[in-house]
């Protein structure tokens, strides 16, 4: 048992590395296209936050991806139950490095969802398609989602701050409403349904309370930042671009946060269910998933950022400098706020998809000069090919392993 | 990392092409209406070369224009329909098109064919075909801030403006060009091929400010898109 549990938090960091090279780029990149941040500030911003966001807020998914799509209490044999994960597991690193390879378009998301199918078919009849469905409906829902909401907070932006006559003004009002929400959305993350919270003692009702005040508070800060600092010129466009940018700051670590809180589950789930099978020999633990796995699956991603990510954040930076800090604000805001609600729903979905939402969604409002819907074929795509294609190499992998014990 | 989905949703915008395109058909009109002058004085070395200069030029927009066409797949989502685009571009090309035409025609280089008294005219025409090409290519250039400002009122104005300076001029050109045919038969004694060479040019010139307003026609359309 040890050594598939050594073998599976191998995998899984390496699954994490996966997530921090190639999709971080993904939720960072708007910032620095739109020259908010630095190549450098993106990379400190995303590894820390995507940590944050995978310690304190991955336990939800990370729990759907455990126990949510294949139920092991419905199977009878735990080494079954190991075997599967680190099937899916693998199958899931394995697909992931083959489509890089190949330029395919992949998530990481529907890897591991597609893993852990293939999983489920081999062992008999434990999937538990009610929650698979619900997640196949986020995956539609999510880039939909993204795409309205961005299209709404750009409309907002451009009508009543940008196209009104005494913008500068407008600016200052608006604009703290947009970081109120933010800083709401993540103290209810924090609070609301977690350890954390329950560790304080904190009911669902008064996290609401508490995240509201915590909102307020940002809200206030922010107005009073805006109009100390930012927005002095008179030029009404540029003074909202750099107040915007300025709060672009903000949106990154939102963004990097939600990522980190739905991501570390593709790495992380797997290696949970073998954890806690293998420590207590039993089928179905009811314990929540331990601290330190997410932490393993937080560095991982971090260490993913540090040795390749920041090369794609930066080639993806440089292809999308036509954003403007109003836009890349938009993005990333609809984006974030789609993966963390997501997150709390304990809903795995490709913040990749939400970006690419949020983008159209921009698009739609006639923000942006030119972008290709062609993309949205890639995204059907990516999920017709991955996820047959990852529970076929489960398949293969647990017979396999089956075979040779 | 070519597949990464947000590199490759952000393609190309068309609307830094097209006032490259503009600005390169100015400048033929303005090469074109130095070689029309060096045509009268029959400095024909002088005027060859900057006859070939303007073939060249057409060369290049239509070569901008290819690109443009080329970068605009269907599944393209744009603040304007691709349609009115390429439309819009189709027509502006024509406006390089009729300046190649009549770079060819000068150098056939038979400016005794042509009715002394007509020549005035057909100087102010050229004169007011290069302020047209200046007031278009400034309609396109204030275009482009409507598309990034998502057409802002006071940006629709501007380009509104000068589409009317346009038209006003095209209209200029159309009265001097009545004047022109009737004139026509004062001249009953020229011969028939001198009297088409002249006809010819006189007709490219004045089309030449007729598909600058097509173009800015297409303008207004394309900043009616509300």
């Amino acid at each position: 048992m040890l050594i598939w549990l050594i073998i599976a938090v191998l995998v899984g960091v390496y699954m994490a590395w996966n997530i921090g090279s190639n999709d971080v780029a993904n939720s960072m990149a708007s910032a620095v296209g739109a020259k908010a941040i630095t190549l450098k500030q993106a990379i400190i911003i995303a590894g820390i936050l995507n940590f944050l966001g995978a310690v304190f807020v991955g336990s939800h998914v990370t729990e759907t991806v455990r126990k949510g799509i294949v139920d092991p209490s419905s199977l009878t044999d735990p080494t079954i139950v190991v075997y599967g994960a680190i099937s899916a597991l693998l199958a899931a690193s394995f697909w992931v490095t083959f489509a890089t390879w190949k330029e395919l378009p992949v998530s990481t998301t529907h890897s591991v969802v597609g893993g852990l199918l293939g999983f489920g078919i081999v062992a008999g009849g434990s999937i538990n398609w009610g929650k698979v469905g619900e997640i196949t409906a986020a995956w539609i829902i999510s880039p939909i989602f993204g795409c309205i909401l961005a299209f709404t907070v750009f409309n907002i932006l451009h009508y009543a701050i940008i196209n009104s006559k005494n913008s500068i003004r407008r600016c200052r009002m608006i604009a703290p409403l947009f970081i109120g929400l933010a800083f709401f959305i993540i103290a209810l993350s924090f609070l609301f349904k977690t350890p954390l919270g329950k560790n304080l003692s904190i009911s669902g009702l008064s996290a609401v309370l508490y995240s509201g005040i915590v909102g307020i508070l940002a809200m206030i800060g922010g107005y009073f930042l805006i109009s100390r600092y930012y927005g002095h010129t008179s030029d009404g466009i540029r003074s909202v671009e750099s107040t915007f940018r300025w709060i672009q700051v903000f949106t990154s670590c939102y963004v990097a946060f939600s990522h980190g809180s739905n991501d570390v589950a593709n790495a992380i789930g797997p290696v949970a269910t073998i954890y806690m099978v293998s420590k207590t020999n039993t089928l179905s633990p009811s314990v929540e998933v331990p601290f330190f796995l997410l932490a393993i699956g937080g560095m991982g991603i971090a260490l993913g950022i540090y040795t390749w990510g920041y090369k794609v954040i930066d080639t993806v930076g440089r292809k999308i400098t036509e954003l403007t800090n109003t836009r890349g604000f938009t993005i990333d805001f609809s984006a974030a706020t789609t993966v963390l609600l997501a997150s709390k729903m304990g809903l795995p979905i490709s913040t990749t998809h939400a970006v690419v939402g949020s983008v159209i969604g921009v698009g739609l409002a006639r923000g942006l000069k030119a972008i290709d819907l062609g993309i949205i074929k890639n995204i059907i795509l990516s999920w017709v090919i991955t996820l047959p294609a990852a529970a076929l190499i489960t398949i293969f992998i647990f017979k396999l392993l089956t075979y040779i014990s | 990392m070519t597949t990464n989905p947000l590199a490759k949703i952000f393609i190309r915008s068309p609307f830094e092409p097209i006032t490259k395109h503009a600005e390169i058909t100015k400048e033929a009109i303005e090469k074109l209406n130095a070689a029309f002058n060096l045509f009268f004085e029959r400095d024909y070395s002088r005027m060859e070369t900057l006859c070939k200069e303007v073939i060249d030029l057409e060369t290049d927009a239509d070569n901008i224009k290819a690109k443009i066409r080329e970068k605009l797949p269907s599944g393209i989502l744009m603040p304007v329909s691709r349609g009115d685009i390429l439309d819009l571009i189709d027509h502006q090309d024509k406006i390089a098109d009729q300046a190649e035409n009549l770079a060819q025609w000068l150098l056939i280089k038979e400016t005794d064919s042509i009715p002394l008294k007509m020549v005035e005219f057909m100087k102010r025409i050229m004169d007011l075909n290069v302020k047209i090409a200046e007031a278009y290519l400034n309609a396109v250039k204030e275009f482009k801030d409507v598309i990034e400002t998502i057409f802002m009122k006071k940006e629709i104005n501007d380009v509104m403006k000068y589409i009317e300076i346009v038209e006003n001029l095209e209209g200029e050109i159309d009265r001097i060009q009545f004047t022109l045919r009737n004139s026509f038969f004062d001249f009953k004694e020229i011969d028939p091929v001198s009297l088409y060479y002249t006809t010819k040019i006189i007709d490219i010139i004045s089309d030449i400010s007729d598909k600058a307003e097509a173009s800015v026609h297409r303008l207004r359309i394309l900043i009616a898109e509300k």
